[in-house]
C-alpha cells in the first residue's frame, strides 16, 4: 500500500517544515506588522496585505534560508523589499510636497532654553513617535523608516528608491525636522514644556 | 523605560523631587574651547557653526568622509553653542530608532497568516 503511504509522508514533512516556520518565522509577526505599519502610514489593510506577502514569499523560500541565522533580519528584508517594488511601480512621479512650510529654524532654538538637555524626548510617549511618523508624507516617510528603522545608508535608500543621493538627503532632513516639530507641539499641549513666545 | 516609569519620572520632576530638585538639566558643556585644541584637531581646517548645523545629521548618521568628519568633530568638541545642539539631535535620533520600532499584534492577521499557510500547503 505504498501508495497510501507517500501522501502521508509528504503531509508530515510538510507539517514539520511549518512547525519550524512557526517557531523561526512566525514569532516575528507582530515586528513585520509593526514596520508594515510605519511604512504604510498606519494602513492597516495595506499592512496586513504586505505582511501576508511576506509570509507567503518567506514559506516558498524557505529551504534557502539558512536556520540559525538572522531570520528577523531576513524577514525585514523581504518586506522591505516587497513594499519597495510596489511603492517605485505606482509613483511615476513623486510626491508634490509643499517645501515651503518646512520652518527654517530648528525646534532646537525655540527649546534651547528650557530644555538644553533634551529630557523633552523622555517626555514623550512612543504612541506620540509613532504617530507622527505615520502621518508624515509618504515619501519622507519611507526614506525616514528605511534609514532610522532599516538602517540603511543614503547610498543604499539611494539604490532602493531610484532616487538621488541628494534627495535622499534633503527628505531624511526635513522628515526629521518635520517630526521634532509635530513632538514639540505635542508636548506644549500637554504642557510638558512652555514653549517660548515668537 | 516602559510608559509607566517615564510618567512617575515626569512627575517626580514636576513637583520637584528629583535629586536637587532642578527643573531641568545643565546645557552640556562643550570638552574642548578656550583656545584648547580638542586632540587631533591641530592640522583641521575651521568650519563656521551654520557649516556644522548644516551637516549635523550626515555627521551622526556616519555618511561624512573622513576629512569632513573630522572638520566636524573638531569644530563641535569646542563650541559651546554647536556641542549642545549636536547632543540634542543625536538623542532625538536615538529615541526615534529605540521606540519607533514598535512591534504591533494583529488577531486577525495571525489568523489570515495560518488560512494562507494551510491553503499553500494545500
Amino acid at each position: 500500500m505504498s501508495g497510501e503511504e507517500r501522501p502521508e509522508a509528504s503531509v508530515e514533512d510538510g507539517s514539520s517544515k511549518r512547525e519550524e516556520f512557526e517557531a523561526e518565522a512566525l514569532v516575528h509577526l507582530d515586528v513585520l506588522y509593526g514596520r508594515g505599519l510605519r511604512l504604510t502610514g498606519g494602513d492597516e489593510a495595506r499592512a496586513e496585505d504586505l505582511v501576508q506577502e511576506t509570509v507567503l514569499k518567506a514559506w516558498r523560500a524557505w529551504d534557502s534560508y539558512e536556520t540559525g541565522t538572522n531570520c528577523k533580519a531576513w524577514l525585514l528584508t523581504i518586506l522591505r523589499n516587497t513594499f519597495i517594488n510596489e511603492f517605485r511601480q505606482k509613483k511615476s512621479r513623486p510626491d508634490p510636497v509643499d517645501y515651503d512650510d518646512v520652518e527654517e529654524r530648528p525646534v532646537w532654538s525655540q527649546l534651547r532654553q528650557e530644555d538644553p538637555s533634551g529630557e523633552f524626548f523622555d517626555s514623550i510617549i512612543d504612541d506620540e513617535i509613532v504617530e507622527a511618523i505615520e502621518e508624515l508624507p509618504e515619501d519622507f516617510r519611507v526614506t525616514l523608516v528605511l534609514s532610522d528603522l532599516d538602517g540603511l545608508s543614503y547610498a543604499e535608500i539611494s539604490e532602493q528608491l531610484g532616487i538621488p543621493e541628494g534627495t535622499v538627503k534633503s527628505r531624511l532632513y526635513r522628515a526629521r525636522q518635520r517630526l521634532q516639530k509635530e513632538l514639540y507641539d505635542y508636548a506644549k499641549s500637554m504642557g510638558y514644556v512652555r514653549g517660548e513666545q515668537g | 523605560m516602559s510608559e509607566r516609569s517615564r510618567l512617575l519620572e515626569r512627575l517626580r520632576r514636576l513637583l520637584g523631587l528629583e535629586d536637587g530638585g532642578e527643573a531641568a538639566s545643565p546645557e552640556p558643556a562643550a570638552p574642548y574651547g578656550d583656545g584648547d585644541l580638542p586632540p587631533g584637531c591641530e592640522h583641521v581646517e575651521e568650519i563656521s557653526c551654520e557649516e556644522a548645523a548644516r551637516k549635523v545629521y550626515e555627521f551622526l548618521d556616519g555618511e561624512l568622509d573622513d576629512e569632513d568628519a573630522e572638520e566636524v568633530r573638531c569644530h563641535v568638541e569646542q563650541c559651546r553653542l554647536c556641542y549642545p545642539y549636536f547632543n540634542w539631535e543625536e538623542l532625538f535620533l536615538d529615541a526615534l530608532k529605540e521606540r519607533a520600532d514598535r512591534p504591533e499584534s494583529s488577531r486577525e492577521l495571525r489568523e489570515r497568516v495560518d488560512d494562507l499557510l494551510d491553503r499553500e500547503i494545500g
